[in-house]
Parts: C-alpha cells; structure tokens; sequence
C-alpha cells in the first residue's frame, strides 16, 4: 500500500461498492485489479519506465469514478448481421459467460489502467457474431467517466473494423480495452486519442488472437499532457497475425509513452510493427518495444519498427526496442531510428521550387503516409489527416 | 614490475618490502571486510589516498544492491563470503596439473597450445615465461618514453599520474562490482603514452601474464596523451581455469585530444567463472576509442565497454562477438554516451547461443541536449543453434538533441536452411557448413584480431560446434 | 554405349501437401549436354533441388540414381562427393567466408584422405578459372554471394564448377537475369567443361543460352512433367513459337 492512494478519491470500499451490485466474479476481478494497483508504486522520476518523463507540473492522482457512457454505433450492416452492442454491465446482467470471464481474465495490469479494471462503470461491449463480414467501421465514442472499460469479441471467422474514440473533454482518462478474436477473426481496430492539451491519459489494450484470426490496430496520439499507453497483443493460435501501428504527432510540452508488446506463443505466428512519432517543440517521446517468442513458438516471423522525426531543436525521443527470444526456428528483426527531417529529401523538394516549410511539411505528411498506407483504409486515413493536419500546418511556421 | 620471482623481491625491497618477516604479513583468507581491505593496502605499502579509497569503496559495495535488471538467478549464486579477495602468486602456486579439469586439458591438446602456456592457463602456475619477447617489447617503449607496467608497480613509480587519473572514468559507485574492485583491486596494466607517440605493436598482457594481471581484480588505466596510439590486448582464445569463481575487473581508459586507442579483449574463463567487468573510455575532442571484445567463456559475463564523448568529434566503436552453450549466459553490450557535439559511435555485435546457453544484448546510446550532428549506428546479429537456446535484445536510446542520425537494427534467427544447404551441395557435412557459416558469422570480430588468435578463435568455434549439430 | 550418369524415373516431388513434380522420366548420358526447358512454374526448379537433395523437397515416388546409385535419402554433401554439383538459381549468401577459403574447403571435403592440393596449384587452378570467366581476382577475397550482382552470383556458381570438376552438373537458370556479353562469358564457360567424362544439365526458360552451347538433347517440361524430348531444333521452335501452343496442346490432351 502506498500512501499517496491514501489521499486518492478511489479506494477497495469504493471498488466494493461500485462492483456491489455486478456478480460475484467481476466483484472479485475489480478488486483483484485494485489490489494489483494498489502494490504497484507511484511513480516517480526514477522509477523504471518513468526515468525520462518529466511529471513535473502533472497530477497523476485518479480521478473520482463516474459512469463511462458508450456509444457504440452500429451500422445496418452490423445489425442485420446480428451483431451485439451494449453497455458491459448490460452484456454482464444477460449472463452471457464469455463476458465475464473476459472481464475476469486478461489480468494483465497497468499502474493506472488497473483502476478501469477495478472501477470502471458503464462500460462497452461489442460482439460480432461467427462468420459475420460488416464491412463498414463500427464507431466507438465515449462519453464521460474516466475509466472506459471495453470488451469486444469478434467470432469465429468474422470480420469488422472499430473506431474508438474518447471525449475530447476529459481531463483524466484511464482506459483498458480487450480484444478477442476467435480462430479466424479478422479486426481492424483503430484507437483515435486526440483529448484535451492538459489531460493526463492512460491506455491499456490487451489483444487475444486466436487461431488463424488476425487483428489489425492503428494507435493515433495527438491530446494530451501525458499520454501513457500500452498496446499487447498475444498471439495465441497457431496462424495468428497482428499489425500493429502508432502514429503520434507532439507539440508543446506533450509526453506520449508507448509500451508494446509482440507475444508470440504458438507456432507460426506472425507480427510486424511500426510506431512513428513526429516531435515539435519542446515535447517528448518514449517507445518501449519487447517481442517474445516462446519456448516452442517455433516458424514465427517478428519484425518492430520505431521512427522519430525531430522536428524541433527541444524534441526529445527514447526508444527501446526489445527482444526475448527462446525459440530457433524464428525471424526476428527490429529497428530503431531517431533524427531530423532528412536532409537530401529536404534539398530535392526545395530543388523543386517549394518553400522549405512547405517541403517540412510534405515531408511529415510522408512520414505519416507509409502508416496510413500500412493501414489500407481510406475512411480511417482521411479522418486521422484530418485531425493531425491543422498541427502540421504549424511545422517549420 | 618484472615477472620473474627474484627481480619481484629486489624491486621490492627497495620499497621496504618484507615478505617474510613483515608482522603485517597477508594471510589469505575466504571473505570481506574492512580488516582485508586493510591488510591488502598495507601489504602493498600504498599511500594513505588508496587506502581511504579502498576502504570507502568497500563502504560502497556493501551497501549497493546489485542490479535489479541483471541475471539474478546466476548472480544469486554468488556466496560473497566464499572467495578469496586477494591471493599472492605463492598462494595460487602449489596446484597440481591434475586439479584442472578433463575438458580444458582436452582443449589444449586440440588447439596446440605449448606446454609451458597449459601450465599458467589451467591455474598451475603462476607465470609464464615470455621473459624474452617481453624485454624487447619494453626496450622499445622505453625509447619512447611509454610506460607500461602493473598497476601496483605504477601506483609505486608515478603516483602522480596515476592518482591523476585512476578512477576518474570509473568511480567505485558506478556499480556494485565496481566498487568491489576498487576496494580489493590488485594488478592488471598501466600505460602511459606520450603526446604524439605512436606504439607500433600491439601490447599484450598475455606476454606478461602472471597471476596478478590475469587475478580476480586486476585494475587496468590507459592514458593516451595528445595525438597518441596504443593498441591493447588482453586475454587469449585458449580457456583460462581459476578455481576461484569471481572475476571483477575494472578498465578506464582516456584517450586525450587526438588520441586513439584500441582495447581488445578475448575472454574464455572457464565455465565457472563470473566474469563482472567494467569497462569504460572518455574520449576528448577528435579522440577515437575502439573496444573490440570477444566473450567465449565464463558461466555468467556481465560486460558494457563504454565510450564516453566528451569532446567534439570524438569517435566510439564497439566490435563485440559472444558465445554461450550449455550453462552458459553472456550478457555483454555497450554504452555510447554523446555529451558533444559532432561525435559518432558505432555498435556491432554478433552472437551464438547453443545447447541451451543465453545470450543477452544490453546497450544504451545517449545524446546530451545541444549535441548537433551525433551520429550513432547499432547493429546486433544473434543466431540461435537450437530450440533450448535464448536471445534477447535490450538497447535503449535516450535522444536530447535534434540534428543526430541514430540507428540500430537487430535481428535474431537460426542458421539459414538455405545456407546450410547451398553449402553442403559443396560437399561439406552439416557440422563442417555450420562450422564455416558461423565462423563467417563471426568473421568481422575475427578479422580485426591478431593472426594467431584469429587462428586459435576459428579452430575453437569448430570444436564447439562438433557437439552441437547432427 | 555410353553410360548412363543419372537416370529419373517415375519421380513425384512435393513441397508440403504440393505435388510439383509428377512423375518425371529422364536420363542422362555421360558426355552429353541436355537442356530442360519449360514456362515459369513448370517444376524446372524443384527437380533441381530434389536432385540435390534439398531437405524441403520430399520424394514422394520414384527413383533418382547416380552412377548406378541410388541416391534418394542421400544428404546433399554426399551427393556433392559423389560427383554432382548443382549452379543454384539463387545462391545463397555465406557472409563473412572469402570465395578462396569456401573453395579450398569444398576441395578438402572432395579430397578427403587423399593428399590435399598445395596452395600454389590450388592458387592456379582459382586463377585459370577467374581468367577464364572473365572475373575480377578481388573476388577471391569477397565473402561468398554476401552483396554480390546476379551477374556475378551466376560467374561464382560456373568457376565453382570449374574449381570442383563434378561429373554431372545441373544449372539451373545460369543464364537467367545476363546481359548479353555475360551471357556469351558464361556459356563459354559452360562450354569449356563439356567433355567425355562429364554430362551437363542445363535449366532454362529461354532459347538464347543454346546459340552458343548446343545440346545433345532438349526436354521440354510443363506442370511437372516431361511433355516433349527431342533434338536442338525442338529449342529453336520454342523460340519461335513460346509455351503456349504446347500447353494449349496438353491442356487439350
């Protein structure tokens, strides 16, 4: 127990009380992620993990639980293909037991995405049901609360694609969302954190991919005063598959810190990952990358990629990208790289005639370009260009 | 600083030193405390300023913890209580051939190495007697005005220099075994090279091998003055048998404006050793420091050579190879600290682990804010023999300033199916292709070392791999 | 007569759950050269593997012998000493081993208990081999195929056969990805070895390889069979005419 909880306006009472009326099981998982909050210290500048952020000026102290409302709006499509949405106390009162032990399982905890574990209220669920094909991305938006809890399961060879996105007014947000995708699934998830500037956000998304299935995320960080997240994924099944991809643009004094996690442990599982981060002003990146490759998850492929682009003299960017690795018959490649906007490509757009804040520019949009291109989806592309392209505009201005 | 027995006790009786009859006479003994650390600085007759030192130092390594991120499950192993901290030539004198293990004795007889090497090399014998090769060697450096000797003869002959320096690379609180080896430090090399001196061949302690500086805790500082060279060598490719099973070494170098050195180490202690060593360079303007390291032995080897660059253009390379079988876990990396402008470092490493052995790439690459054009390239290559074995890869890099081009790049596999097989259409079986494929894998490392070791490395690869193919 | 080196029979080749090669008849006569042509994806490759032994590739019937031998379980370095040698279509890079070092191990292996080459002759032999293919000596010294061009992979691959002396050599697609004036070097080089003691099997998708190197005899192989054997003039009217009218053919058989 550490004492600056103490102060919180969160406690195991509380948890009790919220989890009270839910069953028993999903009582005793709050309580578990509580506890797993609880023994995990504060951080401070020289806790590991937390070395290079600066928390200076930031309150990390939880915010006082409240209902998280879930929008999860499906189109015709979706319906017609029968699938579910629907608060995660809802899907949890309809007993369906996949539910709760999905709720009960995953217990992988976070510092502060353990309180949406433990806390969270409302909450979202989606299930697409075995051999559904929606076509059309699901939209996702939250609503209040500051522990968004989501469960979403994709069933047997059925594929959807999911935006989710939070409320751009929330000040503190500490989130945790699973994924499960049964053998031959196929999701294309997309995680659009674009909140507020002096907001403090935690992530934690925990991915299960079964047999065959694969799961593709897209992690866009734009909000934020300290933006912590965490993307696992384990590959579970023989066959499973995962892309995973970042894309942060930072100005300011914003902070993101991303830890992923490749979990290869069946055999012939395959991931690649790409994280790209663009850095403006005086802000900050941590990348903190692992792959394992278990004993006996033997003909997986791993590859992890991480690229900063210094956009400014006070950008600063860490990165770690890490392998464990305790099976032969594998390929495993990472990289890292970390510099200014490249110079040659810099002297060849001005060669051309353009302005070189104007070629900064175009060169940033490129940088982004290869993750969009990754992605493949146009809708998903012109709704993040959207977002981060007023903050490009300011590049080199 | 000479090696044979008798000179030692002329030299030193100049200093007032009595081996017989000084009541303060060390005896050996299992263990640490301030009373041994006392009993080693005055046996040594040093000045008070190493003394304090050693006495603080062990302060230091009594308090620390050891590092949470380490292989703990080996290091837990360690009974601190259980080894001897500091041992004389007579005490390590007095074993028998018999007492070295089969398989060392095996390898030598496989490798070719001389009898008189065997002796020293499986802990027999306290010296090896290259007294002649050694001489010419010196009669060189003499003319040119480089120092090179062991560092308690140094501390004895230029204490000014030496208090100059020693530890200002490394200081005892930079780590547990750090600190360990500042308090019980004893032997290993100094050299001095003057402004503009360029030391034409390579120094090597194996030449002058005797217990102190191939000891548990020898203690080596280089100073390369302005515009100087110096290539260092320590270590040898055949295995090295000590019954004691801690080795901690401490290796500061300072290559002044100008200044290149080369420090190449090839490590293969037997598989009971704890190999902890702390290794680091500062590198002034346009110094260039090169750490070329090989890491065959040991039962756990803890090593970062570092290169520390504080003056524009200043240069860092690391070439390092390790090998772990059976038992065995090589943790060894780097460090490049940018804290100028203008420097450049390169990170190459290449590893095997086999037969269940580990592997561990660790290495951080800095660049302090305000440090324009850095340029920083890692690669690391691990290839895995077998489904027991295990690699993992921890870089991190910590980048303040914006107009740097920082790289790394790893990756881990098998030896290639399609290798193997291309090579084995050429007639060779699945041990001789795998043999060739790996010693090519390791042929960077190789190629930068002296020919008789380059030699002594292939053969020993090829020996490793006939246990582990087919 | 002459002697039959290698004879196919009946040869079904898979790659996992694939069958590739089904049911291939071929023999091969010392002394001869023959050309096994075919379109992209015949199996042209996948028998050259098989026939040295490539792990990947499983016999699944048939019967390959070698100098009256059977060879099929055979590893690839065995193969090698017993006189095969197969030109890959993609070598693989070995980094870090010097072209002069891999040969002089590939020799050692052939010569094993008999008395080794001396450096000098073995100096001579690499010499004669790089003149004679037009080679930069430097290329000794390279590591083997490790940032090699395609051009220089296929030169490797002939001086390696030239260095090695086999009695049967499979060249799978020598002649693939050259430009005119390398192509011309290496078929000389191929052509140098022909001889009464060696038989050559050359691989290849186009005609051009056999302006300059004729072949006693040309097979012409489609979804892993032997659809057509005949003499020079059937490679010329593959020049003329393509796959198609023979596929069209097949197809309609």
């Amino acid at each position: 127990m550490t004492e600056s909880t103490a102060t919180a306006p969160i406690s195991r009472d509380l948890v009790a009380r919220i989890g009270a009326s839910g069953p028993e099981e999903v009582l005793e998982a709050r309580l578990a992620a509580f506890d797993a909050f609880e023994s995990m210290p504060f951080p401070t500048e020289s806790s590991v993990g937390w070395r290079r952020t600066d928390l200076a000026g930031i309150d990390l102290k939880p915010a006082p639980p409240a209902e998280s409302v879930c929008d999860i709006g499906l189109p015709e499509s979706a319906k017609a293909a029968g699938a579910i949405a629907s608060s995660l106390e809802d899907a949890i009162r309809k007993t369906s037991l996949p539910v709760v032990s999905t709720v009960r399982t995953g217990l992988s905890f976070r510092k502060f995405s353990a309180l949406a574990q433990s806390a969270w209220q409302g909450g979202g669920y989606l299930h697409v049901p075995a051999g559904a094909d929606i076509a059309d991305p699901i939209q996702i938006s939250w609503k209040g609360g500051p522990y968004p809890r989501l469960v979403v399961v994709i069933g047997k060879n059925a594929r959807a694609t999911v935006v989710e996105q939070h409320d751009q007014s929330a000040k503190y947000l500490s989130g945790r969302v699973d994924l499960i995708l049964e053998d031959g699934a196929r999701l294309n998830y997309i995680h659009v954190q674009d909140c507020a500037r002096e907001s403090v956000i935690f992530s934690h998304q925990r991915a299960e991919i079964g047999r065959d299935a694969k799961l593709v995320t897209l992690n866009f960080g734009l909000g934020g005063r300290l933006a912590r997240t965490d993307v696992e994924v384990e590959l579970q099944g023989s066959g499973a598959e995962s892309d995973m991809l970042g894309l942060v643009f930072a100005e300011g004094e914003q902070q993101f810190d991303y830890h992923t996690l490749q979990g290869h442990r069946a055999p012939n599982t395959r991931s690649d990952l790409l994280f790209k981060s663009a850095l403006d002003d005086r802000s900050h990146s941590a990348y903190t990358g692992v792959i394992i490759i278990d004993r006996g998850a033997q003909r997986s492929d791993a590859y992890q990629a991480n690229r900063n682009l210094l956009l400014s003299e006070g950008a600063r960017a860490d990165t770690e990208p890490m392998l464990e690795i305790e099976a032969d018959d594998v390929r495993c490649t990472h990289g890292a790289t970390v510099g200014p906007v490249d110079e040659e490509q810099l002297f060849y757009a001005e060669s051309r005639g353009l302005e070189p804040d104007v070629a900064a520019r175009m060169i940033v949009e490129g940088f982004f370009g290869e993750v969009f291109e990754k992605f493949g989806q146009p809708s998903v592309t012109k709704l993040l260009q959207g977002k981060v392209a007023p903050h490009v505009a300011r590049v080199g201005a | 600083m000479a090696t044979k027995p008798q000179t030692l006790v002329d030299k030193d009786y100049q200093y007032g030193f009595r081996d017989q009859t000084d009541t303060y006479s060390f005896k050996a003994r299992k263990g640490i405390d301030h009373d041994i650390v006392e009993q080693i600085s005055q046996m040594k007759h040093e000045p008070q300023w190493m003394r304090d030192f050693r006495h603080r130092s062990l302060d230091i390594f009594l308090s620390k913890p050891l590092p949470p991120w380490a292989d703990l499950e080996a290091l837990d192993q360690i009974n601190f209580a259980d080894i001897y901290y500091y041992m004389r030539a007579s005490d390590v004198e007095g074993k028998t051939w018999e007492e070295v293990p089969a398989d060392i004795k095996r390898t030598f007889d496989r490798l070719g190495i001389p009898e008189a090497e065997r002796k020293f090399l499986g802990g027999v014998t306290a010296q090896y007697d290259s007294e002649v090769v050694y001489h010419s060697i010196r009669k060189d450096l003499e003319k040119l005005g480089v120092l090179f000797s062991d560092m308690d003869t140094a501390l004895r002959e230029h204490e000014d220099i030496v208090r100059e320096h020693f530890a200002t690379v490394i200081p005892p609180a930079d780590n547990k075994f750090s600190a360990l080896n500042s308090a019980v430090w004893s032997g290993g090399s100094f050299i001095w090279v003057p402004k503009g001196v360029h030391v034409d061949v390579p120094l090597q302690a194996y030449f002058r091998i005797n217990a102190e500086s191939m000891g548990q805790f020898e203690r080596t500082l280089i100073i390369a003055e302005p515009g100087s060279f110096v290539h260092y060598i320590e270590g040898c490719t055949a295995p090295t048998y000590s019954s004691n099973s801690l080795h901690s070494a401490v290796v500061e170098l300072i290559a002044k404006e100008g200044a290149h050195i080369r420090y190449t180490t090839i490590q293969n202690w037997y598989k009971n050793i704890y190999n902890l060593v702390t290794k680091r360079a500062l590198a002034q303007k346009n110094a260039h420091v090169e750490w070329v390291d090989g890491n065959i032995g040991s039962r756990l080897t803890m090593k970062y050579p570092s290169v520390y660059m504080v003056g524009e253009g200043a240069r860092g390379d690391v070439l390092s190879i390790a090998y772990a079988s059976e038992g065995q876990h090589q943790d060894a990396g780097s460090k490049m600290v940018h804290a100028a402008p203008n420097t450049s470092s390169i990170i190459t490493s290449k590893s095997v682990s086999k037969g269940g052995g580990r592997t561990t790439y660790r290495g951080l690459v800095k660049v302090y804010e305000g440090c324009d054009g850095v340029k920083s390239n890692v690669r690391c290559d691990a290839l895995l023999m077998d489904p027991e074995s295990r690699s993992d890869t921890y870089p991190t890099m910590e980048i303040d300033s914006r107009n740097v081009r920082i790289e790394h790049e790893a990756t881990v596999s098998k030896v290639g199916e399609e290798q193997l097989f291309y090579v084995m259409s050429r007639g060779l079986t699945e041990v001789e292709a795998t043999t060739m494929i790996v010693n090519g894998f390791f042929e960077p490392f190789v190629k930068e070392l002296p020919m008789e070791y380059a030699v002594e490395l292939n053969r020993l690869i090829a020996l490793e791999m006939e246990g582990s193919v087919g | 007569m002459a002697e039959k080196l290698l004879e196919i029979r009946d040869l079904h080749v898979s790659v996992g759950d694939r069958e590739i090669i089904r049911g291939v008849n071929l023999s091969v006569d010392r002394g001869s050269v023959h050309a096994l042509m075919g379109p992209n994806g015949s199996g042209k490759s996948t028998l050259s593997l098989a026939l040295m032994g490539h792990p990947k590739y499983t016999i699944t019937k048939g019967d390959i012998t070698f100098k009256g031998q059977g060879i099929i379980g055979m590893p690839p370095n065995e193969r090698a000493l017993l006189g095969m040698f197969l030109g890959f279509q993609y070598p693989a890079a070995v980094p870090g081993v010097s072209v002069a070092n891999f040969l002089r191990n590939a020799l050692m292996a052939r010569h094993k208990g008999a008395a080794p080459l001396t450096p000098a002759k073995f100096k001579k032999l690499l010499d004669e081999g790089i003149a004679k293919l037009k080679m930069d000596p430097a290329v000794l010294g390279r590591y083997v195929n490790d940032g090699f061009s395609g051009g220089e992979k296929k030169r490797l691959e002939i001086l390696q056969a030239f260095v090695l002396q086999p009695e049967l050599e499979i060249l799978d697609e020598t002649d693939s990805g050259l430009d005119i004036d390398a192509l011309r070097i290496i078929a000389e080089g191929i052509e140098a070895q022909r001889g009464p003691e060696r038989a050559i099997l050359l691989i290849t998708h186009y005609q051009r390889i056999l302006n300059y190197l004729k072949p006693d005899v040309v097979h012409v192989m489609v979804r892993g069979k032997i659809v057509k054997e005949g003499g020079p003039e059937l490679a010329h009217q593959l020049e003329a005419q393509g796959y198609d009218p023979l596929i069209r053919e097949l197809v309609e058989a």
